[in-house]
């Protein structure tokens, strides 16, 4: 009972140190890897308490390889999209402009029902009333009603260029080539995030300028 | 980016005492085959037992003894129990000079510290 005793202190501290470096993403919105982590760590940890007969190292090895790799592949897919978009999926508009997308909603294995819920657990009453909803990569679904604030689209992020959204919001390469041309950048890695609303209005934050605002700080 | 230089020690480290710790079980365990094969191997070796004998049996037991606490730390009593039962038993015959049931329990002996090798070395049968 002894062992059963310290080995469940140890397990409870040992995952809260690992949660703890893991970030703080793993509490709240939860990501397919994170998910499969956090369910993996439970699952592990679990079994010396339970068996004295187990090493205790049967745990600690599997926490101490999973956390790291889960760091490895977090860190990679801030730097390589692609690979995020393997890992985590992206985001799926279901309505656009008041429009269920019915086929991205049969891809998504997304009902009506479910979606229906969705939109009265946000207090909105019909359809109609929505201008974008959105399946985030976590599963929840964002929903902007039509009158309020334009939505905006990040067209570029960390130079890394969507096309697929680009073309969704009517826009193509000529354009967003003008309006690059038009503060002197050549390259899309030299664009931070480059965000168009849905009446037109243009943001954009250049690698340099964070660069500068890091020097300053 | 110090997190992801942490996570990649982290992996470092543990991949280092992983090999480590195989390559002494491992280690071990050969040891402990290579004085098998110094034992009475059938009843015929009985009848005109060595004194040579006697101590690889003591050596042998004295060594498992030695290795059992590190060798289940990583792999488990449930993994090390078959050996710590024909040991025991090997030990018993050898005192009754009991040459058949002692040939058995060596043979038991042998085939589970085998399984051992397989389970704790970097082995493709014990990933799979």
């Amino acid at each position: 009972m002894a062992v059963i005793f310290i080995r469940t202190i140890l397990i409870y501290i040992l995952l809260l140190a690992v949660m703890r470096i893991s970030g703080k993403r793993q509490i709240g919105e939860i990501q397919i890897s994170e998910l499969v982590t956090t369910f993996l760590l439970s699952d592990i940890a679990s079994y010396p308490l339970t068996n004295p007969g187990i090493p205790i190292l049967n745990a600690v090895i599997p926490i101490f390889t999973i956390i790291p790799l889960e760091i490895i592949f977090s860190f990679l897919t801030t730097k390589c999209a692609r690979l995020k978009k393997l890992l985590d999926g992206k985001p799926s508009i279901v309505i656009l402009h008041g429009k269920i997308q019915k086929k991205e909603m049969e891809r998504l294995r997304l009902s009506m029902d479910d979606l229906l819920c969705e939109l009265r657990l946000k207090s909105i009453a019909s359809v109609d009333d929505v201008d974008y909803a959105i399946l985030e990569q976590n599963g929840q679904i964002s929903v902007f009603e039509k009158n309020k604030a334009p939505l905006s689209h990040a067209v570029i992020i960390d130079g890394t260029l969507n096309t697929q959204l680009l073309k969704q919001i009517g826009k193509n390469k000529h354009w967003l080539q003008k309006i690059l041309k038009s503060v002197n950048i050549q390259e899309y890695r030299d664009v931070f995030l480059l965000s168009v609303t849905d009446d037109g209005n243009i943001t954009l934050i250049k690698q340099k300028q964070l660069e500068e605002k890091k020097n300053l700080s | 980016m110090k997190s992801f230089v942490f996570a990649l020690l982290m992996l470092f480290s543990v991949t280092v005492f992983i090999t480590f710790n195989a390559h002494q079980t491992v280690s071990y365990i050969d040891e402990m085959l290579t004085l098998t094969e110094f034992l009475p191997k059938s009843e015929k070796d009985f009848e005109n037992p060595s004194a040579q004998f006697a101590l690889t049996v003591n050596e042998l037991t004295a060594l498992w003894e030695k290795y059992f606490p590190m060798i289940s730390f990583t792999a488990g009593y449930e993994n090390t129990n078959r050996c710590d039962e024909a040991i025991c038993a090997l030990a018993i015959h050898f005192e009754n000079e009991n040459g058949e049931d002692f040939s058995v329990a060596l043979s038991e002996f042998r085939d589970a510290l085998g399984r051992l090798k397989i389970l704790e070395g970097f082995h493709w049968q014990g990933i799979f």
